[in-house]
């Protein structure tokens, strides 16, 4: 064992992404929980979407306070707020549908929650295993085909909202948290290219 | 403009570098020490951003277009972003890490193309009653724009700049609420007509959009900052 090789801050920095990647993974299945129920858990998002911006506040101050990174800085910064930016959508999005008083939530947007849940899933796991610059290829794959799933998910929604509904007003509002929802997923997938960058530079 | 004279800038021990630099009437000589030239050329594209977002709520307030106005600044924001890229491509020790600069640089231009294209949109969709929620968007976004050019004059020591950039964000959440508000009330609306939702819905993302990227400008200071701390 040889406890005093590693410095304590590199252990830190490690510490506080799993636990960004935990809030990732719960955002995500909160998100796809509200939308199978029907329910609005915005509150619960919101609260998880602060407990991320103080995960990421916590990153960039030990950034600052710390000489020797384990990982190049920037790279820190750029991991912590892409996860960042993943739950802020996420959140976003179960805000605009409370907003707009969507009651009834389409089978399209119930596959989208089911696959950022599963991504969410992936991303924890990817997280844990960053400390050792493990390979990390799987999870990535793993999280662009989910993403390419979304792809044909949203695609089709959209084209069929364009053909059955006539009123402006539901077509502008189920437009957007289509756009909304895909955008979450292609945040997941830029957060995945970060965490295979940062483990193929270091391992 | 010929060279100025260097006692006008520094003593003899100041290694001084002979620099080009597109001037509006040509090329033109000017003998400041390089790091000196891309925090003068910061401190330029904060006034214009600066500018420009005021321009951008007052004509909001005014329900009157400014958009030509806005369009000059843009083009003159263009040309401070160039003269910032040339002199990254030609400083072999610039102050602040090259990609750095770029990705400020561009991060600025951006928020004044939006800002220019939210003014763009006003007109081409032909609207003329400003909704309270857009002028209220508009002064936010003319004190974050203030709290920019202020931040950019700090780039030197980085002293006193978290303060700055914390207003930044404050305001971003400001934006966020009133947009929040403001799609309430227009769905609410049901005289809306199609055609109004479309153009109040782009014009919220515009300027929602214009909003972030200040964020962004913020959020990329403080990563130099962070660097160079």
């Amino acid at each position: 064992m040889t406890p005093s090789l590693i410095p304590q801050g590199g252990r830190r920095f490690y510490d506080l992404f799993r636990q960004q990647g935990d809030l990732v993974s719960e955002t995500l299945a909160e998100l796809s929980k509200s939308l199978l129920e029907g329910k609005s858990r915005h509150a619960r998002l919101r609260d998880l979407e602060h407990q991320c911006d103080e995960a990421t506040h916590q990153i960039h101050n030990l950034v600052n306070s710390t000489f020797v990174t384990p990982i190049e800085q920037e790279d820190i910064l750029l991991l912590a707020s892409s996860l960042d930016d993943i739950v802020d959508l996420a959140e976003e999005t179960g805000d605009k549908i409370d907003l707009y008083q969507i009651r009834v939530i389409s089978d399209a947007v119930k596959a989208m929650g089911e696959l950022l849940a599963k991504a969410g899933t992936e991303i924890a796991a990817a997280l844990d295993r960053l400390e050792g610059f493990a390979e990390l290829k799987p999870h990535r794959l793993e999280i662009h085909r989910l993403e390419n799933e979304g792809d044909r998910i949203t695609r089709e929604a959209i084209g069929e909202l364009f053909s059955k509904v006539n009123d402006a007003a539901e077509l502008v509002k189920w437009k957007d948290i289509y756009d909304l929802l895909e955008a979450t997923m292609d945040a997941c997938e830029h957060a995945a290219n970060v965490m295979e960058t940062i483990s193929i530079k270091n391992a | 403009m010929g060279p100025a004279p260097p006692d006008s800038i520094g003593g003899p021990a100041l290694r001084l570098r002979l620099l080009f630099a597109w001037g509006g009437e040509g090329l033109r000589l000017s003998l400041v020490p390089r790091e000196r030239r891309f925090y003068e050329l910061f401190q330029q594209q904060g006034a214009l951003v600066s500018e420009t977002l005021t321009e951008l709520s007052k004509s909001l307030l005014e329900g009157r277009s400014r958009h030509p106005r806005l369009r000059e600044l843009e083009h003159e924001c263009d040309d401070v972003t160039h003269a910032i890229y040339n002199l990254t491509n030609r400083t072999f020790s610039a102050p602040i890490e090259p990609e750095d600069i770029l990705l400020l640089a561009h991060a600025l231009d951006e928020v004044v193309d939006f800002a220019e294209e939210v003014a763009d949109k006003i007109e081409l969709y032909g609207i003329h009653d400003i909704t309270d929620s857009a002028k209220e968007f508009g002064e936010c976004l003319a004190k974050a724009g203030v709290e920019l050019a202020k931040a950019l004059t700090m780039l030197e020591d980085f002293k006193g700049l978290d303060p700055v950039l914390q207003n930044v964000h404050r305001l971003e959440n400001e934006g966020d609420q009133i947009t929040r508000v403001a799609l309430q009330r227009l769905f609410e609306a049901y005289h809306e007509t199609p055609a109004d939702l479309i153009k109040w819905k782009d014009l919220y993302a515009l300027l929602e959009s214009t909003l972030d990227e200040c964020e962004s400008v913020a959020e990329i200071m403080e990563t130099i900052s962070i660097k160079n701390a």
